[in-house]
């Protein structure tokens, strides 16, 4: 099992433990707000039980600060709607998600509403190799 | 009626006010292992152990807690935990009500009565319900204010804070219900403390002869109203709750 496969699998029990979820109904494309329906305390509860187990700070809010910090002066929104640059380094830095997904108009909000079992998977990785 | 408070961890925020001190006695009669949070005033917590017995004395833990900083709340939780592993109710007390007319309140003054009695509690809730979080249970009783709801001449600032502390208990109430935390709140009447004197002062004088229950509240009626809210056995189906506690001064 490689490393990725061990942390969707550690996703998927934690998932299982905090919201009752059977594993067989996840994927690593699930996505965790629409899909599986997981709401927002139970996301709270999930990102701090991954926290616990791999001693890591996980924070979602990390995916807009970081595309940020990569695009430097130039605007990452307008008005709230992800500019066509921003959607760009968003397709780069998360490849999970199906860049037909990733479409003209949409507000972080909406990109939240993407992120899938992957995307926190890579989220963890991330964390892991800096640590 | 067994409130099942035997060694649960209580954590009492102004421990050492007048309502505070009647919490933390009354969480000691039920057997609870009371951290009694206090700013400055040891002194009061001190002057009570001396009042208690020698079991009660070891349920007894004061820790010194500066709401305005939160690294302050970080380490007395951090202490709490170490000690006792868990935290099973929170009581949030502190609070200080500035009673002058609102069109003579300076900015700083303002801003002060937000954060004493509104802000710092939320911050301090957080840290504690991630705690309740990771246990999957756990119960917040806020002291509110009989202000937040009617009266409050002098004291707009506190009680418009009060009032968002109620608001704040249903709507965390909302937010963790499901994860086995209850969120509920007492608003105390008139009550015979020192910090109620001033606000008294600029209420009607036949106040009292209108309530129902016609004379003050004492602080061990609210601490037993407390009691009962943070109790999982008595209020296991009660959550986001605003308890008036107040003779039936809001009726």
């Amino acid at each position: 099992m490689t490393q990725n496969e061990e942390i969707i699998e550690q996703i998927k029990r934690i998932i299982q433990q905090s919201c009752g979820i059977d594993p067989k109904v996840m994927h690593a494309k699930s996505t965790i707000f629409d899909e599986l329906s997981i709401d927002s305390i139970d996301m709270v509860d999930i990102l701090f039980q991954l926290e616990r187990h791999y001693d890591i700070e996980l924070k979602i809010s990390e995916i807009e600060q970081q595309s940020k910090l990569e695009m430097g002066d130039e605007p990452f929104e307008v008005n709230q709607v992800i500019t066509s640059k921003g959607l760009e380094v968003l397709r780069r830095r998360m490849p999970e998600i199906d860049p037909d997904k990733l479409t003209e108009g949409l507000t972080m909000f909406e990109v939240i509403k993407l992120i899938n079992i992957q995307s926190l998977a890579n989220m963890v990785t991330h964390q892991l190799a800096k640590k | 009626m067994n409130l099942d408070l035997n060694d649960k961890v209580v954590c009492i925020t102004g421990a050492s006010g007048g309502i505070g001190l009647a919490l933390v006695r009354a969480f000691l009669d039920e057997g609870a292992i009371v951290c009694a949070m206090y700013h400055r005033n040891l002194t009061a917590l001190d002057a009570l152990r001396s009042e208690l017995s020698t079991a009660q004395q070891s349920q007894l833990n004061p820790y010194q807690l500066d709401l305005q900083d939160n690294n302050s709340h970080k380490s007395a939780i951090s202490a709490i935990c170490s000690a006792h592993q868990r935290i099973d109710i929170l009581v949030n007390c502190a609070g200080s009500a500035l009673e002058k007319p609102f069109l003579l309140l300076t900015p700083e003054e303002i801003a002060q009565q937000v954060t004493t009695n509104f802000s710092q509690q939320a911050l301090f809730t957080q840290q504690v319900a991630k705690i309740m979080l990771t246990q999957r249970k756990g119960s917040i009783v806020n002291v509110s204010s009989l202000l937040a709801k009617r009266l409050g001449r002098g004291v707009a600032v506190y009680a418009a804070a009060k009032a968002a502390i109620d608001r704040f208990t249903q709507t965390l109430a909302l937010e963790v219900g499901k994860k086995g935390i209850r969120v509920n709140s007492v608003n105390p009447g008139l009550i015979a403390t020192k910090m109620s004197k001033n606000i008294q002062a600029n209420m009607p004088p036949d106040l009292m002869n209108m309530s129902p229950i016609a004379r003050p509240g004492k602080p061990e009626e609210i601490a037993n109203a407390v009691l009962f809210l943070a109790s999982d056995r008595a209020a296991s189906y009660i959550t986001g709750v605003c308890l008036s506690v107040d003779g039936g001064l809001s009726i």
